[in-house]
């Protein structure tokens, strides 16, 4: 809603807030993406850089003395050594592995003919190969695909069992009166005060017995724990503002009670539902604990990122695949946003 | 046999309050009938158990032959407004008044010319494909309207349809409810609290109190030859003078007095004829006089009284005095010019006085 701002100095001012506070919450996410960009030897570096690099600016020197070649990479005002070899192999790993530069050896040693032929310092220009880092994370990591899967496969399942039986229970919490309604639906919150792994660890004995375990099915049965309650309320309130005469106008008017519900009734709970829909995804998606817990050979990516941080010292690659983890739950929340921001002839029903 | 049949309908809720004691009612096919009483009477009860909205606990519902106690609603084929009007504010105005008739199975292009027919009979038009939210009050409750003419039913139900909209709206709306009517005949049952919206568009009003009907009749019947007590004090604004008192006769005249002092009478006036009086005398009653059926004389020793306030409306003029030591309302026709404290003998026409008796407030017939 654009509400007129009376003068320039308070729209200024309102303006001045905005972008700080979007810094603040920005900032850090987008110095991630620097990082999940970084080569390692860009990673070791400090101070580290603010945006990614595309390429280095670099110096080869033939050292005729040794007969061999050193990289200079510019660092500050200078240039610093950081590899000497004379072997092209060892040269070309070198840039793959540290640089995130692809060179190959026919080029690399036509590299070091120049630089020997010169007999001085040559400039040479390094591409970075710019998404080296999610390339690694997604092909030479292994099984990253069916971690992505497993974990897509665990939210939908977390968001059809929350909708359904938190749905249900919400419907119920709202149109019927019925004795310990009041108790039903706080105990509903009860349920959400333990811990996820108090729920997974007495869980993973019934998962087992029912030969479910590391599946992503037993996984969506944990998270809909929670969810079942959140969705429950989330969508009472909805059905309790939606009023009984509406719905009894559909049945007056030739509707059953089912035909009600799916016409009148979860058309105008939209909104709510899909909100609901958001938080279930959240949770599994997110979900790294009950994971480790309740999978052994099926991890969700999630689990996936959570290792490769344990087993990996630099940032670099754990943060491509935060990035890589982040992507999925963007795309969701803006596709559902649309849905909660569709408020029939823009007012709030 | 009537079109619609109400035998002794009952409806006492799972908490133990009975909402309604004991319906029988006939209505004709065609009829407007209003369902008139206080809030808590029974009356929106009532007309949700001919939706089947409301479970019946006893008696039976029979529309046009068959009995449709035990229904769903949508089985039932009868239409009904609501208050809230209830048109779904995710639907434009065009699919709201389509889908009763989607349900229906009707073909498209059935639907398509009944929606358009509706909506030029409601005036909404040019709305056909906007939103509820989009609409003032009005237009709502237009669209409800279209929307159960569409619908074509046997009945058509219609639950204070007119309390949402300001005092301006309702008398407007209220017209266009009555012509509606005229054109398609349809047989209504129309709820309210408003005695001013029943008389004005009843065929036949029921009065209802307390979980049963009071009385049953045209607006006429209703307003001057009140059955009961309640309907005497229900009706009208300001509602009837009503007091309780002891008749005594003198040379053909009708005198009344109250039981703690005798001395202050009523004269009533003269009786042409009165058979029955002689065995009333002496007994208590309820004496209930309309303020617009008294009128006031120059004072010549027959009921003086003093004048304590006057409110004038206009059209008409509303005088306070105090009567056989309570409050009374007079009503006189146009803009009187009368002073606080003026003295004036009140002139009361027999033939237009009702009483009830004391124990049972049932009407006592005379004259």
């Amino acid at each position: 809603m654009n509400r007129p701002c009376k003068s320039l100095w308070s729209r200024t001012i309102y303006f001045l807030i905005l972008v700080t506070i979007a810094g603040i919450v920005l900032l850090p996410i987008f110095y991630f993406l620097t990082i999940s960009f970084a080569s390692n030897y860009e990673a070791y570096q400090f101070p580290a850089k603010i945006f990614p690099t595309f390429s280095y600016p670099a110096r080869l020197r033939y050292n005729a003395d040794a007969e061999n070649y050193t990289l200079l990479i510019k660092k500050g005002a200078e240039f610093e050594a950081i590899k000497t070899t004379s072997d092209v192999l060892d040269f070309s790993l070198y840039c793959k592995n540290q640089l995130n530069v692809l060179i190959s050896t026919p080029s690399v040693q036509a590299l070091f003919d120049k630089a020997k032929s010169a007999d001085t310092v040559i400039q040479i220009k390094l591409k970075k190969d710019f998404f080296r880092n999610y390339v690694v994370f997604f092909i030479l990591a292994e099984g990253t695909m069916h971690a992505l899967f497993n974990s897509l496969k665990a939210a939908g399942w977390t968001i059809l069992i929350s909708l359904v039986l938190g749905g249900v229970s919400g419907y119920i919490m709202a149109r019927y009166k019925f004795r310990f309604n009041n108790v039903f639906s706080t105990s509903l919150l009860v349920v959400r005060m333990f811990p996820a792994v108090a729920l997974s660890l007495p869980l993973v004995v019934y998962i087992m017995r029912m030969n479910l375990y590391d599946t992503p099915f037993a996984l969506a049965i944990v998270y809909s724990v929670p969810n079942i309650a959140l969705t429950a309320w989330i969508t009472s309130s909805i059905f309790k503002g939606i009023s009984v005469e509406l719905e009894e106008a559909a049945m007056v008017f030739g509707a059953t009670r089912l035909k009600t519900l799916l016409t009148i009734t979860f058309p105008m709970a939209f909104p709510a539902i899909v909100a609901s829909s958001l938080y279930a995804f959240l949770a599994a998606w997110n979900d790294s604990i009950t994971a480790l817990i309740m999978t052994n050979n099926n991890p969700t990516l999630a689990l996936l990122v959570y290792r490769t941080v344990g087993s990996s010292t630099i940032p670099n690659l754990p943060a491509a695949g935060a990035v890589v983890l982040l992507v999925p739950s963007l795309i969701f929340t803006f596709i559902i946003k649309n849905y909660i921001n569709q408020l029939w002839g823009n007012v709030a029903l | 046999m009537s079109y619609l049949k109400l035998n002794s309908l009952k409806k006492i809720y799972p908490n133990g309050i009975t909402a309604v004691k004991n319906i029988d009612l006939e209505i004709e096919k065609g009829e407007f009938v209003v369902l008139l009483g206080p809030s808590g009477c029974g009356k929106t009860t009532t007309l949700r158990m001919l939706a089947g909205l409301e479970d019946v606990t006893e008696g039976s519902i029979i529309l046009d032959g068959k009995d449709i106690t035990l229904l769903p609603p949508r089985l039932r084929n009868i239409s009904m407004i609501f208050q809230s009007y209830a048109v779904w504010p995710h639907m434009t105005v065009a699919e709201n008044i389509a889908y009763p008739l989607k349900l229906r199975k009707m073909n498209k292009q059935a639907i398509v010319s009944k929606v358009q027919d509706v909506a030029r009979i409601c005036n909404i038009a040019d709305y056909l494909d906007r939103y509820p939210a989009q609409l003032s009050g009005g237009q709502r409750q237009r669209v409800a309207v279209a929307r159960a003419i569409a619908f074509n039913s046997k009945l058509s139900l219609m639950d204070e349809p007119l309390s949402n909209l300001d005092a301006k709206l309702r008398i407007s709306v209220r017209t266009f409810l009555k012509e509606i009517h005229v054109n398609t005949g349809a047989t209504t049952i129309f709820v309210t609290h408003d005695q001013a919206e029943a008389m004005a568009l009843a065929d036949r009003i029921v009065v209802m109190n307390e979980g049963s009907i009071e009385q049953v009749g045209s607006t006429r019947e209703i307003y001057n030859e009140c059955g009961s007590l309640f309907t005497a004090q229900f009706m009208g604004t300001p509602p009837a003078n009503i007091q309780r008192v002891v008749l005594k006769s003198g040379h053909g005249r009708l005198i009344v007095t109250t039981k703690n002092d005798e001395t202050t009478t009523l004269d009533l006036g003269e009786l042409k004829t009165c058979p029955d009086m002689e065995h009333l005398m002496g007994k208590e009653v309820f004496l209930a006089v309309r303020p617009e059926n008294i009128d006031i004389v120059t004072p010549n020793g027959i009921n003086e009284t003093s004048i304590e306030i006057v409110e004038p409306q206009g059209a008409y003029t509303i005088l306070v005095t105090h009567v056989l030591g309570i409050e009374w309302k007079i009503m006189l026709e146009g803009d009187v010019d009368m002073q606080i404290g003026q003295k004036m003998s009140l002139k009361i026409d027999p033939c237009k006085v009702m009483l009830y008796d004391a124990q049972t407030t049932k009407r006592i017939y005379f004259a």
